[in-house]
């Protein structure tokens, strides 16, 4: 398959990926928001841009953070490159310059969520979001169901799965990552409740876990769930197994017959996160220890990214590496 | 048979009007000519009703089949495209065999005319040394190049596909009206116009003995594979596009998913070390054989446009090397130049020491002297084109002219005579085409594909395209022009 | 003259870059007198250096650079031997080059003041005089300066300013002489001089060094064959002069030329440095 055209694909999916959990992330916090006292405002909202690793680029445009700030950062502000709007366009482009790749519902599907965010007045949606975010959630749930079902399982299709695991993955870890560290410093009481629960949701994954039969909604069993478990579509766990599945059908017996080694970067770096999560025990780093290990686990999917890019959709050329941020910001597609 | 019990109106009806026109159906006397005698009684027994359900049909098969072009425009900041489907007509136009038969010899040795000529003027330039002709007019040419010079093509073949139009004047004979030899566009409209034909009319062509052309795809696949470079028995073949963004994008993804090739931009090849490589998910593959329908100015940004997007950086110099093929090569639009077009007869007599069995419609050269005052003196009665554009845009039709437009020519062909040449206006052929319930005879001309590799292959035919603008003479899609299925009979 | 010539280039790039394809023009030629018994050319990124022999008859060398840089560097080595005076060859001229020789071009293209002024310096019937006319002729009304023109200036415009480069004053020579009708061509190349000259002018040489890109023009006359003749200098071409190139003008004959992908600019450095060695 032509690295540009596996590109598209790849980015077209994790772009709608990212459109879906940005606003999962706002609508079940908008939720949770609504309910707390006046004085929290500011300190609850920073959190959620925080998930998204853009506080510096957040801080250029606004002094305060707010409901109407943070939403209007998050869906439409063509200063942020990962706003929904935004997303939804890119992943709407990269559709269409690989439109014979994909199939006419697929696309009239995306392109139907192309106009929804086009045409948005943003008046009228800023004053009753609600909508606009089912809208963008079903839309997505939609293009994923498509897919599934009206594209053969080939390589292209392994392409848009691996997309979107990756960017599920990254999403749900920084989801985890913030909670958690809030949690972690509050003290005991209905609080913590809220918060877990708020961030079970974020994951769409409240209702599972309590169907795991935890007793309890404790941080360390709830932490252990949305990173390791294998069974529900949005753990850490369960994202990073598929996308190695999707990406051993993808590299085929090696990417180059010169290489010696027989897996190819992504494989190796995967099957190693992988090992170390199914063979991790969630006491090990709880508390004070679950940030580095997160923020660690963070730079090591986005490096598996750096070197999908680098195996599949750039062969022969190396780009000049990027430079660490401080905070891994969320990951672009080259231009 | 007609059903007795139906009281509408039938599809022919007795008033058609031949004009002064050669007619392709009919003779002068108003009876069909004995090749066009089956359809016309089968075409009598349609009522309008079921001939117009039969086109409505064709219609709808043509939108879902997505056999359309596609005219880009600006909307609000972005490149909004209208897909057109080609408008089809379902009258197909016939000829008999030993009509086809002198068309096919007399464009083979056409396009083997061609090609020699590429050659000799990148190589001895014999033809303009002996005078034949004038050297300024083809190094002067906007399309020839000096990159070619010395360049040894594969079986020397620069010109791997060509479409010849031919037209006929009013004494039905047939003429070459120009040559195109960059990336002539269409074929795929004669392909599903056929499919449409086999599903409207099935019945029809067995019983006529209509020549096949669906194997054109097999033919250009075979073309392409036999220039490969180092005679390479199994070469790596791409069909290299400018982009979704191309009005002619639908004929691209159709031909390569037809042949079975794979499609690429210019941003999907990358050159190392003079070698042509497809940038994919399982690293560098090489390329052999390039089908390029991106002109020359903009296929490699190195050596010639190098703001150009759309090409590939060492392109030429991979070319130059004899590391992969192009179809077709680079420099072929010198003879695509329409004031070289009046020396082909020449070429043919120069090369094959034949003599030409097509003939070009007679053409004035604004650079000669005699020429140029016998050009000013008839504008209202010529038909005035610029050598270099193609799509019907920058011409004068002599008759149809406003006295400011024939200023604005006398103007431009003072100032630069070389840009300059005129026809005389011929008086097309036309064909029974059926417009807003009735048939009206509408002007057409025929492209045939001519492939040149190994030998010369032509498929049986071509494109039939007729102008669909009520006493209009221009066919081109882009200006209101429409198309038929061509059939040549096996007897 | 035997002449050892080390050539260096070096592209500074702002930023690092990647798929770079460069050529460039350095062999010196070979013919009309002038021998190049050695000639290399070495890279930095190391990778293959291909070449073809352009259309003109000059070696052009070009190489692909893909991975990230933000340099490369170029070295040409080669060792030469001028002689004392241009000697002609009599190959008739093809189609082409009587075309090429001829034709107007972007950088020399046909215009009024151009065509007085050969006039003002033709010799009527005597197309030698009139060649040399018209070098002195452009020695003497043009003035030598850097700042006036830069490498896109066409002939009318450095007319109009009586100032440029030699890159100018061969532009003039060959609109003039075609003007007129007689045949004439671009030369590049260097200017060996025993003692170091000023910077030379050409883009990236910013030291003194004693050998200098260099243009001027061969001219062809019915009777001699090609004269070979520099009117930035109002002299016919001695040996220390090393022909490097030719074409219609100097579109034809870039030293570089580039392409890369990134939005880095590009800067030269240029190092020319002559030895003359003892016969």
């Amino acid at each position: 398959m032509l690295s540009r055209v596996a590109d598209a694909l790849y980015w077209m999916s994790r772009y709608v990926e990212r459109a879906e959990d940005i606003t999962r992330i706002l609508t079940v916090n908008f939720h949770s928001l609504l309910d707390a006292p006046v004085e929290v405002g500011e300190s609850a909202w920073q959190p959620i841009i925080a998930i998204t690793g853009d506080e510096e680029r957040y801080r250029q445009s606004y002094q305060e953070y707010n409901a109407r700030h943070v939403s209007e950062f998050l869906l439409w502000n063509p200063a942020n490159p990962n706003a929904v709007t935004t997303c939804i366009t890119r992943a709407r482009e990269n559709a269409r310059s690989v439109r014979e790749q994909i199939s006419s519902e697929m696309w009239e599907n995306l392109n139907r969520l192309y106009f929804l965010v086009r045409n948005l007045d943003r008046e009228v949606t800023g004053r009753g979001p609600y909508e606009f975010f089912d809208q963008i959630r079903y839309g997505s749930w939609a293009f994923q169901g498509i897919t599934a079902e009206t594209m053969t399982h080939g390589d292209a299709y392994e392409f848009i799965q691996l997309g979107k695991l990756m960017e599920r993955a990254d999403k749900t870890l920084r989801t985890l990552d913030v909670k958690y560290s809030a949690v972690n410093t509050m003290r005991e009481g209905p609080e913590v409740s809220l918060q877990l629960i708020s961030l079970l949701r974020s994951c769409s994954g409240f209702e599972a876990f309590r169907k795991t039969g935890a007793a309890q909604l404790q941080s360390s069993r709830v932490a252990e769930f949305l990173l390791l478990d294998q069974t529900f579509p949005r753990a850490v766990g369960f994202c990073l197994h598929r996308a190695l599945r999707s990406i051993n059908a993808l590299a085929g017996d090696s990417i180059r017959p010169s290489q010696l080694s027989q897996h190819s970067n992504p494989q190796r770096m995967i099957g190693r996160i992988c090992a170390d999560l199914e063979y991790l025990n969630i006491e090990e780093v709880l508390g004070a220890r679950m940030h580095p290990f997160l923020d660690t686990l963070l730079m090591r999917i986005n490096q598996v990214g750096d070197e999908i890019t680098r195996t599949f959709f750039n062969t022969q050329v190396i780009l000049p590496g990027r430079a660490q941020q401080p905070a891994q910001q969320q990951q672009q597609q080259q231009q | 048979m007609p059903d007795p019990s139906e009281t509408r109106p039938f599809l022919l009806e007795d008033n058609y009007d031949i004009g002064e026109f050669f007619d392709e159906m009919f003779t002068a006397t108003g009876a069909p000519h004995p090749h066009y005698e089956a359809i016309y009684s089968r075409l009598r027994q349609l009522s309008k009703e079921s001939f117009e359900e039969r086109r409505r049909r064709a219609s709808i098969s043509f939108l879902y089949q997505g056999v359309t072009f596609t005219v880009y425009h600006e909307n609000e900041g972005e490149q909004e495209g209208i897909e057109r489907i080609f408008p089809f007509d379902l009258i197909p136009r016939i000829i008999p065999r030993q009509e086809w038969e002198i068309l096919e010899t007399g464009l083979s040795q056409r396009v083997t005319a061609l090609n020699l000529f590429l050659h000799d003027i990148y190589h001895e330039q014999r033809i303009l040394r002996e005078k034949i002709i004038p050297a300024e007019l083809v190094f002067g040419a906007r399309h020839f190049r000096r990159e070619m010079v010395g360049i040894h093509p594969p079986r020397n073949v620069y010109a791997h596909i060509v479409g010849s139009d031919l037209v006929r004047n009013e004494r039905g004979e047939y003429l070459v009206l120009e040559d195109n030899l960059r990336s002539p566009s269409g074929v795929s409209y004669m392909l599903e116009n056929r499919q449409a034909m086999k599903r409207t009319f099935p019945n029809l062509f067995q019983r006529h003995g209509v020549r096949s052309i669906e194997h054109y795809p097999q033919e250009l696949l075979a073309t392409l594979r036999s220039i490969a470079p180092h005679d390479n028995p199994d070469p790596t073949v791409v069909l290299l596009t400018p982009g979704i963004y191309n009005s002619a994008y639908f004929e691209h993804t159709y031909l390569a998913r037809q042949m079975g090739i794979e499609i690429v931009e210019g941003r999907d090849l990358v050159v190392h070390d003079n070698r042509v490589f497809t940038r994919t998910t399982r690293g560098l593959k090489p390329v052999d054989v390039i089908y390029r329908r991106i002109d020359d100015d903009f296929i490699d940004p190195l050596c010639f446009n190098h703001t150009s997007m759309l090409g590939v950086s060492g392109l030429v110099n991979a070319y130059r090397a004899g590391n992969v093929t192009l179809a077709n090569a680079i420099g072929t639009g010198v003879a695509d130049d329409k004031a070289v077009y009046a020396f082909v007869p020449d070429m043919i007599r120069f090369y094959l020491s034949e003599e030409p069995i097509l003939q070009n419609v007679p053409t004035y050269l604004a650079m000669r002297e005699e020429d140029r005052a016998y050009i000013l003196d008839h504008l209202e009665s010529l038909v005035v084109k610029s050598v270099n554009e193609s799509g019907g845009y920058g011409m004068l039709v002599g008759t149809q002219s406003t006295r400011e437009e024939r200023e604005r020519f006398r103007e431009l062909i003072q100032t630069h005579p070389r840009n300059f040449i005129a026809q005389p206006t011929i008086r097309l052929s036309r064909h029974p085409t059926y417009q807003e319930g009735h048939l009206y005879g509408c002007h057409v001309d025929l492209r045939p594909y001519i492939l040149s590799g190994e030998g010369v292959t032509i498929v049986p035919g071509g494109l039939t395209r007729v102008a669909l603008r009520r006493g209009s003479l221009v066919v081109n899609s882009s200006q209101g022009g429409g198309s038929k299925d061509t059939w040549v009979l096996n007897r | 003259m035997r002449l050892q010539i080390r050539h260096t280039t070096i592209f500074h790039y702002s930023e690092a870059i990647n798929e770079a394809y460069t050529e460039m023009r350095l062999r010196p030629l070979e013919g009309a007198g002038q021998r190049c018994y050695r000639f290399s050319l070495m890279t930095e990124p190391r990778g293959e250096v291909m070449s073809y022999i352009d259309r003109y008859g000059n070696t052009v060398h070009h190489f692909d650079t893909l991975q990230s840089h933000d340099r490369v560097v170029v070295m040409a080595a080669s060792d030469v031997e001028t002689p004392p005076t241009f000697l002609s060859e009599p190959t008739p001229f093809s189609p082409l080059d009587a075309y090429d020789f001829l034709a107007p071009t972007d950088y020399v293209p046909l215009a009024e003041e151009i065509e007085s002024f050969a006039r003002r310096h033709a010799a009527a019937d005597d197309p030698q005089a009139t060649a040399f006319g018209l070098m002195e002729g452009l020695f003497r009304e043009l003035v030598y300066d850097p700042q006036a023109t830069d490498v896109k200036t066409r002939a009318p415009e450095a007319l109009r300013l009586k100032r440029g480069v030699c890159q100018d004053f061969a532009h003039l020579m060959l609109a003039g002489c075609r003007s007129l009708g007689i045949p004439a061509r671009y030369v590049s190349g260097y200017l060996y001089s025993a003692r170091a000259v000023r910077p030379a002018e050409a883009e990236g040489e910013k030291r003194p060094s004693n050998a200098a890109s260099h243009a001027w023009v061969d001219v062809y006359l019915a009777e001699r064959g090609w004269v070979s003749l520099d009117p930035t200098h109002n002299c016919e071409q001695t040996e220390q002069y090393v022909r490097v190139a030719t074409g219609r003008d100097y579109a034809d004959v870039p030293p570089t030329r580039g392409i890369f992908k990134g939005a880095a600019s590009e800067e030269l450095e240029v190092h020319v440095e002559v030895k003359a060695a003892p016969h």
